[in-house]
Order: structure tokens, then C-alpha cells, then sequence
């Protein structure tokens, strides 16, 4: 059996009183998932949590040797999110985030100057991020979740906003980097991403493979 | 009449405040039967001196600028595209009269504190400034015509000013420690000169305490005042964060690299003051007002970390920093406490920092 590369223990998170998330295990090979859930079922927590974004009760191991919890630096090198809804400050301009990627995270897989050629970004790269639209600001926040080399990246609802022609462009990026580089991908969405995903689904606070 | 309304009659109306505490400061603080010589010994002042007119000019050309920068902004606004099909129909000295008038409505305050000059310049024979004054002026009302008329033939287009930020956007990128400084220069400039103009008086005013015999603790409690006009920002930071840099804890970045950069981007804001106590105050003894200083906003900023402390509750605790830096440095235990505030703030950052969560109220 494969091993797992990211393994959920124990994990509970609440706000106030109102428990959103209670899972006690759950162990993710390496695949492409698909998490389901319906509005408010807890699927942007999960993966905040899941990026070490939030504080949370339990602890959620890396290929069973980093601990999201006594290890946060190194979990984070090897764990990218791309938010839902990306907000940035508006004077910073796409390259001053590039850029800060790139220090912290490293060097990618792939060329940072061929992606952003790939997604069409090098049109407004230098212009500040207040001047974006909508579609233009989710394309950067997901060209920074490909910076660095990580083993998960977590892309939450990442096909909002995307134009026609940037989706397959994404598709295939999801693919390659599966594929080539061995990256775990947890995505949500309400289309499947990957002929080979598996589907997990947000079930009363627990998160349960279909 | 319409443009009149659009333009000159929205400025006023908006820039009220301003004119308030110009009208306030020029008129308000002289006892009536003195305001006619203040005012005179004032014109007086930089006619004889060229440093105070160079001054006075340069006061006269941010004024313009915010005039100028006031009609690009209404030219280019939304509901203000119809000035486009009517102002930019215009033509020959048709065309020239009406975009000075505009201008000059706008200018005005400025036209006529410079004629009581020349008036004066002239009745004492001080015929170069008056020159000079006159000729500035000219070049005041006639300059922003130009770049008036190129944005009425030419809408949608970015100024040049925007082509030079982006210039420097190309080849400068902002480090992490800019970011809350970028944001302070760009969405929140009131607060910070509001902070800035304040606590410099407050320095200035503990530095003009100072006897032959210099005594740190008078600096230290103008310093300790000058950091509870800055605790405002330092709130502001938080939320700031909370906003628009949601996703920094994401990053791989060590949390003493964290505390550094915060400790950073606080000396970068308190670089003023720190200027300012370099001259007026003897420069062995200003490692420690910065030492003592950023460690006093470093525990502010920490014990934001608690997402509980809401504002009141903040601000006790300033109040309780402040009391408490005071009476250690009264004790001339000020050094102990600038290592106590700093050790305080870097436990609380690094047992807090990942398990601080924004409170929903700020992120909604």
C-alpha cells in the first residue's frame, strides 16, 4: 500500500462553541483530490487547516516525518494553499509577490518566468494588484501556489473567476506537476479537475473518502 | 455654472478640514488687533530671507499640485465623462480661458496671500522676491493647463505619474518590512502625519526640557508619549494584517526572521524621531531611545496576538506599558526594562504567532 503523504490526526477545529471540523483520521496518498461539500460545510476550513493557516486541535503529519505542529517552517516549505477568494494589498505589484514567493519558498519545479508566461500574467505583472480584476488576481494566487517545491498544494475553489482559456492551461498544470513532480493535489471545486481524482466529501465535520 | 459645480464648489465643500485648520492657524491663533502686524512681520519674514521664501514657494507648489492632482481625479471619474464631450470640444482661446478659470478657482487662496506680498515687496523696495513671486505664480496657474488639456484629448489614459510608479514598480520590489510602511504612505497618510506631527511636538517639547546637564529620563518620557500617539498604528497593523496578508503565516519564514521584520518595519516608521532626538540630544544616548523605543511597539504589537484584546482592552493594556516604562525609567532602570519589554514581546510572538487567528468581525 502506498504511504501516506499527508495524515490527519485527531484534528478538531471550532469557533466559539460551534465545532466545524471534527475528523479523527484521515491519511491522503499521493493522488489528485477532489473535496466535495456543500456551502458552509466546512471546505475552505479544512483546507486552511490543512495549510497550517489556523490554529487547530490535533496535528497533521507530512509523509509521516513533519509535523505540522513542532515543525511549522519546514511543513509550510512543502505545503502551498491558493485561497478561494485571493486579497492582496493594493499598492503591491504581482512581481513584489513573485518575488516573495520565490525567497521564502525557493526555486520551483518549473521556471517561474515560463509559468507566468503560461498564464498570461508577464501582461500585468508590474502593475499594483489594486488594478486587477477578479480573474487576473485568482491567476496570481495560483501561480504563487506553484512556486517552491512542494509535495501538497491545496488549491481552494480554483476555477472561479478563470477565463475559458486559462482552465484547460491549469488542467494540464495540475496534470504535469501530478505526474512529473509528485506533487499530493486537495482541491475544491464543483467540477472534477483530473480524470484520476478521488473525491473526498465534507460530512458532518468529518472529511470521508467516496 | 455647471463646472463651477463639478469642480470648484466640490473642492471647497470636500476640502474643508483643510481650509479650517489653514484659515484656524493663519487667523485663529492671533488676537485680532495683532493679526494685521503678525501678518506682515510674517510676509516681511520671507521677503528678507531667501531660505523662508524658497520655503514658502514650495508650500505654494504643493498646494498647486493638490489642485491639479483634484482635477486629473475629476476628469477621470465615472460619472464625469460627459466634461469629455463639452470640455473637449473647445477650441483656441475659448478652449485656454475656461481651463484657467478652472485652475485659478482653485488656486485663488494662493493668488491673493501672493498679491498682499508683492503689494508689501514693493512698498519696501524688495523688488527681487516680488519678481520672483510674481513669476512663480505665473508659472503656477499656467503650467497645469498643458497637462489639463492632454488629459481632455486623451481620456482613459494613466498620467504621467502612474508610468513613473510603474517604472519603479519594474525594477524595485518591495520587501515584507515595506509592506504596513507602503500601506501607512498609501491608504492611511492622515493617521500617520496626524502621529508624526504630534509626536514630534511632544519630542520637541521634552527635548526643549533639557537643562546643561542632558537627563535621558526627560527624553524618555517624551519618547514614551510619542510611542502612545504611535499605538494607534500598531493596532492598525494588526488589522492591516488580518485584511490583506492573510496568508503570510503560510509562508516557510522562521519566527525570528517574523520578529525581525515586524522589529524592522517599526524602526523604519520611528526613523523620524530617531532623526530627530540624533540632533538634539547627544548621540551616545540614542541606541538606547531606540532600543527602549522599538521595544515598547514589539510588546504592542505582540499582545495583539491575543485575538481577544479588542480595542478598549488594547488600549488598557498601552496605558499600563506606558505607566510601567515610565516609572522603570523615572528608577533609571531604563535599559532593564528596554531587555524586559523586548524578551516580553519576543515570548508572547513565539508562542502565540501560529495560534493566532483573525477575530471574524475583522475579516468579514
Amino acid at each position: 500500500m502506498q504511504s501516506a503523504v499527508l495524515t490527519l490526526k485527531d484534528i478538531t477545529k471550532a469557533y466559539h462553541e460551534t465545532v466545524i471540523l471534527d475528523i479523527p483520521e484521515l491519511q491522503l496518498q499521493h493522488n489528485i483530490y477532489w473535496l466535495l461539500g456543500g456551502n458552509g460545510a466546512g471546505k475552505t476550513t479544512s483546507m486552511k487547516v490543512m495549510a497550517g493557516l489556523i490554529p487547530f486541535k490535533g496535528d497533521i503529519q507530512l509523509e509521516n516525518n513533519i509535523s505540522c505542529r513542532k515543525q511549522p517552517v519546514q511543513y509550510r516549505r512543502f505545503v502551498n494553499y491558493a485561497e478561494a477568494e485571493p486579497v492582496y494589498p493594493g499598492f503591491l505589484t504581482g512581481n513584489d509577490l513573485v518575488s516573495l514567493y520565490l525567497k521564502t519558498k525557493g526555486d520551483g519545479y518549473q521556471d517561474i518566468k515560463e509559468l507566468i508566461e503560461l498564464l498570461g500574467i508577464h501582461t500585468f505583472i508590474h502593475r499594483p494588484v489594486s488594478t486587477y480584476s477578479s480573474g487576473m488576481l485568482k491567476k496570481l494566487s495560483l501561480l504563487l501556489a506553484f512556486t517552491g517545491t512542494p509535495k501538497v498544494i491545496l488549491l481552494d475553489e480554483p476555477l472561479i473567476t478563470l477565463d475559458k482559456q486559462t482552465v484547460p492551461l491549469l488542467y494540464n498544470m495540475v496534470e504535469s506537476f501530478y505526474t512529473k513532480h509528485g506533487v499530493t493535489f486537495c482541491i475544491t471545486s464543483h467540477q472534477p479537475v483530473s480524470a484520476v481524482s478521488i473525491q473526498l466529501q465534507v460530512q458532518e465535520r468529518n472529511i470521508v473518502k467516496i | 455654472m455647471a463646472l463651477s459645480k463639478v469642480f470648484t464648489v466640490r473642492y471647497y465643500t470636500r476640502n474643508t478640514g483643510f481650509f479650517l485648520f489653514v484659515f484656524y492657524f493663519f487667523f485663529g491663533i492671533v488676537p485680532g488687533n495683532q493679526l494685521i502686524p503678525y501678518h506682515y512681520a510674517l510676509i516681511i519674514g520671507f521677503l528678507t530671507s531667501p531660505g523662508m521664501l524658497l520655503i514658502t514657494l514650495l508650500i505654494w507648489l504643493l498646494y498647486n499640485l493638490k489642485c491639479m492632482a483634484y482635477v486629473q481625479k475629476t476628469l477621470s471619474a465615472r460619472e464625469n465623462t460627459f466634461l469629455y464631450a463639452t470640455l473637449g470640444i473647445l477650441e483656441g482661446p475659448r478652449k485656454w480661458r475656461t481651463l484657467y478659470w478652472l485652475h485659478f478657482s482653485l488656486y485663488v487662496p494662493v493668488l491673493v496671500y501672493s498679491l498682499v506680498a508683492i503689494l508689501i515687496a514693493l512698498k519696501t523696495h524688495a523688488y527681487v522676491p516680488a519678481i520672483i513671486i510674481l513669476v512663480f505664480n505665473i508659472i503656477m496657474t499656467i503650467m497645469p493647463m498643458r497637462s489639463y488639456d492632454h488629459k481632455i484629448k486623451h481620456p482613459g489614459t494613466t498620467p504621467f505619474f502612474s508610468d513613473w510608479v510603474q517604472w519603479l514598480n519594474r525594477r524595485f520590489r518591495k520587501p515584507l518590512w515595506m509592506f504596513y510602511i507602503y500601506e501607512l504612505l498609501n491608504g492611511n497618510v492622515k493617521a500617520l502625519a496626524l502621529t508624526k506631527f504630534a509626536g514630534a511636538l511632544i519630542l520637541l517639547m521634552a527635548c526643549s526640557f533639557i537643562g546643561d546637564q542632558p537627563d535621558k529620563r526627560v527624553i524618555l518620557v517624551g519618547l514614551l508619549l510619542n510611542l502612545l500617539a504611535h499605538s494607534v498604528l500598531i493596532f492598525n497593523h494588526r488589522r492591516f494584517d488580518d485584511l490583506y496578508l492573510s496568508t503570510l503565516p503560510q509562508l516557510p519564514v522562521p519566527l525570528w526572521k517574523r520578529y525581525v521584520q515586524t522589529g524592522t518595519t517599526y524602526l523604519f516608521i520611528m526613523l523620524p524621531e530617531f532623526i530627530l532626538l540624533l540632533f538634539k540630544t547627544a548621540p551616545a544616548d540614542l541606541l538606547l531611545y531606540i532600543t527602549f523605543g522599538i521595544s515598547i511597539l514589539m510588546l504592542m504589537r505582540s499582545l495583539l496576538y491575543f485575538p481577544q484584546l479588542d480595542q478598549d482592552k488594547y488600549f488598557r493594556w498601552v496605558f499600563l506599558i506606558i505607566v510601567a516604562g515610565l516609572f522603570l525609567s523615572l528608577a533609571y532602570y531604563y535599559w532593564y526594562a528596554a531587555v524586559l519589554f523586548q524578551l516580553t514581546a519576543f515570548v508572547i510572538f513565539y508562542f502565540r504567532y501560529y495560534r493566532y487567528e483573525a477575530p471574524l468581525q475583522e475579516v468579514q
